[in-house]
């Protein structure tokens, strides 16, 4: 019987112990454990994670330990030709006041969602980001996200141009 | 604090997940915010998704569509995109009758008529022929120049038949007129028309020329002429036809070309228009008056040969013979006709076809509409199409234009419209600067190319 309790060593050398459950919602973790079975469990190295980002990342999965595994989605279109669109909405409560951080840990929490392969948590920033960018002007979307502004003035005229296409589509 | 650059923490193939979750504004506006980000922001793969969301019956089958079109360039999505949604605003095509009684058009204009032909060259129109009763028909010709809004009657050296129900195609500057009906029979067959020296004449052909025939329908792709269908002089009965007959104008050669697939039933009173190397072949009708009026649409591929009938989806298209077909980028436009609804009545309806699609869709169009008509010339020039003249229980003297906006005549062309250059010449035509040009990356799967927007010199 596999112990019921993961070590995990994060980037700034902290050994995290979290529990099997929550260790297998990472699909990274989940396959490193597969692949050293009967082996003796030594502390899974996660170099590319902080200790501080881990945190967070157990604390949304002890959040949604309970959640229902996440569907495959069917990609082929149903018999009645519907197209589900993709939906950014955040609707769980918890996850809202989750999200409400700093950009610089929100991305920090994606980067480990993607390198943990935590698909629920994964898909929660990328909605969240999605919707920080959403009704914002370019110069806004620059501001909030540090793009730096590398466009000409004729880029920009072309664009202003281009995009008011689909301004009044709502 | 210094916020830290997204681009340089994000992988792009996460930003790009991210960006999957946008509406098409949101997308545009991300992408107006740096160069990267624009080229994340066209890519195919987000756009075909957005095509998907917006039009889901219509992009059923959209792996055939990818297969057949996703690949030709990496803004095809994208464009599609814009093109068909700016389609289903009211405000992107619209009305304007254009007035035939202000002096400055001077006196001469052509009266009223219909089954005359009009070929576009060089900014100019040039109409041909016509008839105004079943036994008064016209060998004049009219310039009508789209700059200046003016018609001209120049002297043309020949003489031209008086002719209705033939067709005038433009290959590299030289007019080529075929069939149609004087009067009396159907007896001419290829002449042609300098529009410069304007000279009327018949040039020299091999092959074997094909009979004379009227309301057939003429498409050019590339050097050469194709000619189908119409009504056919044969042991002094009149048939309707399908036969297609090819003149190459590089060697002046006729041949038929040995068709296969699904060959249009025979037909008179169709249309013919060549979109991205390929005929679409829409309406006409045969048989004692009339008894089968078609509102169906065939492709012909040049290269194979072969005709297809595409399974069409969408509306009902109330338009059959004599309507007037024009294509733009990659939608095919029909307005007016025979109706299929009501026997004998014709139509002052706009359908427009997705060639990508197969979808017929009734199109709305801004501004007060002509009446019902048919048989009127359709001609395309830069960002309007002219329409003129017709036919509804009389001959018609209205000269009529459809304008697209420019935010639609720029998503097909890629440029601004020849005549806004002209008039706003102190207006700098938009350029990307050399660095966005040269600029190309691949990065993860997406492609991504630089703006579609091109430097744009009206040419003399």
């Amino acid at each position: 019987m596999a112990s019921e309790s993961i070590s995990v060593t994060t980037s700034d050398d902290q050994t995290i112990q979290l529990s099997r459950k929550h260790a297998q919602m990472s699909q990274t973790i989940n396959s490193m454990l597969e692949d050293s079975v009967g082996a003796d469990q030594e502390a899974i190295p996660l170099p590319n994670v902080s200790s501080e980002v881990l945190k967070k990342v157990i604390d949304w999965c002890t959040h949604h330990e309970n959640d229902p595994a996440p569907v495959e989605k069917v990609k082929k279109l149903n018999k009645k030709r519907e197209y589900k669109a993709k939906n950014s909405t955040i609707s769980d409560e918890w996850d809202k006041n989750f999200v409400n951080a700093e950009l610089r840990v929100i991305v920090d929490i994606l980067l480990a969602a993607n390198y943990l392969d935590v698909k629920g948590l994964f898909e929660l920033m990328c909605k969240h980001i999605a919707n920080e960018l959403k009704g914002k002007t370019p110069d806004q979307i620059r501001e909030r996200f540090g793009i730096q502004d590398d466009l000409t003035e004729e880029d920009k005229a072309a664009m202003r141009k281009a995009w008011g296409a689909t301004k009044n589509d709502s | 604090m210094q916020i830290p650059s997204v681009e340089t923490v994000v992988p792009i193939e996460i930003l790009s997940h991210v960006l999957s979750f946008l509406e098409p504004q949101h997308l545009l506006s991300f992408g107006a915010t740096s160069r990267i980000m624009y080229e994340l922001s066209c890519s195919s793969a987000l756009w075909r998704q957005l095509c998907q969301q917006k039009w889901p019956t219509e992009f059923y089958n959209i792996n055939e569509i990818q297969n057949d079109f996703g690949t030709e360039d990496d803004f095809f999505w994208k464009r599609h995109y814009i093109q068909k949604y700016l389609l289903t605003l009211q405000s992107t095509l619209s009305w304007t009758q254009i007035s035939l009684s202000q002096s400055s058009l001077g006196s001469t204009k052509p009266s009223a008529r219909y089954a005359h032909s009009g070929t576009v060259y060089d900014n100019k129109i040039v109409y041909i022929g016509g008839q105004m009763a079943q036994k008064s028909r016209f060998n004049d010709f009219y310039f009508y120049d789209t700059t200046t809004g003016r018609f001209t009657q120049p002297k043309i050296s020949g003489s031209p038949p008086n002719i209705s129900k033939h067709t005038t195609m433009e290959i590299d500057g030289t007019f080529y007129m075929f069939g149609g009906y004087d009067g009396i029979s159907q007896r001419f067959e290829l002449s042609a028309f300098d529009p410069v020296k304007r000279m009327w004449y018949v040039p020299q052909t091999q092959g074997e020329t094909p009979p004379s025939r009227s309301n057939h329908a003429s498409a050019v792709v590339g050097k050469k002429m194709y000619i189908f269908g119409g009504l056919l002089q044969q042991d002094k009965e009149l048939v309707d036809s399908n036969d297609m007959h090819v003149l190459d104008t590089t060697t002046m050669t006729w041949s038929a070309p040995q068709c296969t697939g699904t060959i249009p039933e025979p037909r008179c009173g169709h249309k013919m228009v060549t979109i991205d190397g390929k005929i679409y072949l829409f309406g006409g009708g045969n048989g004692d008056n009339w008894a089968n009026k078609f509102n169906d649409l065939h492709t012909f591929d040049p290269e194979t040969n072969e005709w297809s009938k595409p399974t069409t989806i969408g509306d009902l298209v109330d338009a059959t013979t004599f309507a007037s077909v024009w294509a733009v980028g990659r939608f095919l436009f029909v307005f007016g006709g025979g109706r299929i609804t009501y026997r004998g009545s014709v139509s002052n309806e706009v359908f427009a076809y997705d060639t990508v699609t197969r979808c017929w869709s009734k199109q709305s169009v801004d501004g007060k509409a002509p009446t019902e008509r048919d048989d009127c010339t359709t001609n395309v020039v830069d960002d309007v199409v002219y329409m003129m003249h017709g036919y509804n229980s009389g001959p018609i003297d209205e000269f009529w234009s459809i304008k697209m906006c420019p935010m639609f005549y720029r998503s097909v062309h890629g440029r601004e419209p020849m005549k806004s250059v002209i008039k706003e010449s102190s207006t700098p035509v938009l350029t990307l600067s050399p660095s966005l040009r040269k600029m190309k990356r691949k990065i993860c799967q997406l492609t991504m190319s630089p703006f579609q927007w091109r430097n744009s010199t009206h040419k003399s």
